[in-house]
């Protein structure tokens, strides 16, 4: 029994990942330009119903725990109802409803543990400090993206700059809506 | 009106700097199929100074290989604002108003002008709305290791569309991007 840890992100051309759905960014909410069409709206419909929890980094948590609680429909029941664990030592008493707050130091320690007792898929949206460090101690098994045809030119990205290559295998790829393209990765063989 | 095309290997994290280090487990017929393709329709290369004074290094020197004899006939444009003068063959400095004799050079006679790499002139020209296409050939590979990118911090903002999209076996993506049109 081991969760599968997946990283799913909307990231521009160049790799930036930061706010794509609102939040304080000089682009704020930029991936709601695009047109990702049915095809897209299904393929993060189908990855939210297949997540079995959440793994977060504090801004992500907080960005997520100020929304989705107001929210109705398919998207909130799943995103409000499912387990969500969050990175950070300086997150109290988290006020979402089942929240677990990591609140070790060491996050790689903390998630490799809860890697090792959580069954099924753990969904690490956006979380972009997390991100890094689930890379660097190669802790990711999947990363979902979706890219859009535009170059931001600044904010954070998805691959900041890490010490070691890592080889992947290209699961899945299609072009949605306008131009917007899904792309599955998995950990190489 | 000819269209200057620009041609990268690309990693998933945007890395163009240093293929050699990266690039050829991914080497196949599907990919050597591309960056012919690539060549259909052009007669001349445009370029940096930094890739210039590479090839011009390097070419003259393996005229026998595999594109020795295309590179010696191509036409080759150089961007500098330093370089004086080009001996390489069949090569010419493009200085000064760099946007006014490339805005001539498009709208003369001649095929399709190919970049491969330059990727500092490349940005230059997205901004300058002189580039007409970007062709990433997308490895899947994370480099890291602080190799440059295509896209570094600080640039500014352009909007793309995606022309043509092609998965290979091995994963690489072959991606067609041209600038949006205006729509203002």
């Amino acid at each position: 029994m081991a969760a599968r840890i997946v990283v799913t992100e909307f990231v521009s051309l160049d790799g930036v990942m930061e706010a794509p759905g609102g939040e304080d960014f000089k682009y704020p909410g930029w991936s709601f330009e695009f047109d990702r069409g049915d095809d897209g709206n299904q393929f993060k419909l189908d990855e939210t119903m297949r997540a079995d929890g959440l793994l977060l980094g504090r801004r992500t948590y907080d960005s997520f725990a100020g929304a989705w609680p107001h929210r109705e429909g398919e998207f909130a029941d799943k995103f409000n109802s499912m387990p969500k664990f969050v990175v950070s030592t300086t997150l109290g008493e988290p006020e979402w409803n089942n929240t677990t707050v990591l609140a070790s130091g060491d996050a790689t320690a903390q998630v490799r543990k809860l890697k090792d007792e959580f069954d099924g898929e753990l969904q690490v949206p956006g979380s972009q400090r997390l991100v890094q460090e689930l890379i660097g101690s190669d802790l990711v098994d999947q990363i979902n993206l979706m890219v859009f045809p535009v170059i931001l030119g600044t904010g954070k990205r998805a691959f900041e700059t890490t010490p070691d290559r890592r080889t992947l295998r290209l699961a899945e790829s299609k072009v949605v809506g306008d131009g917007v393209l899904v792309l599955v990765y998995e950990r190489a063989a | 009106m000819r269209k200057i095309k620009a041609h990268f290997f690309i990693s998933l994290d945007g890395v163009v700097e240093s293929p050699d280090q990266w690039h050829f487990p991914y080497f196949d017929d599907e990919m050597g199929a591309a960056v012919g393709a690539g060549f259909a329709g052009v007669d001349a290369m445009l370029m940096g100074r930094v890739l210039y004074e590479e090839w011009a290094a390097y070419w003259p020197e393996h005229a026998e290989e595999p594109f020795g004899d295309v590179m010696k006939g191509m036409k080759k444009y150089v961007v500098s604002g330093s370089l004086e003068s080009a001996d390489w063959q069949n090569a010419e400095v493009v200085s000064g108003d760099v946007a006014g004799k490339l805005g001539a050079i498009k709208a003369g006679d001649g095929g399709d002008i190919a970049m491969s790499g330059s990727a500092t002139t490349v940005r230059w020209l997205l901004r300058n709305g002189l580039l007409d296409e970007l062709n990433l050939l997308v490895h899947p590979v994370v480099v890291g290791d602080g190799l440059a990118r295509l896209f570094p911090a600080d640039e500014e903002s352009a909007p793309l569309e995606l022309r043509s999209s092609e998965t290979f076996k091995s994963g690489v993506l072959n991606l067609s991007y041209a600038p949006a049109a205006a729509t203002d």
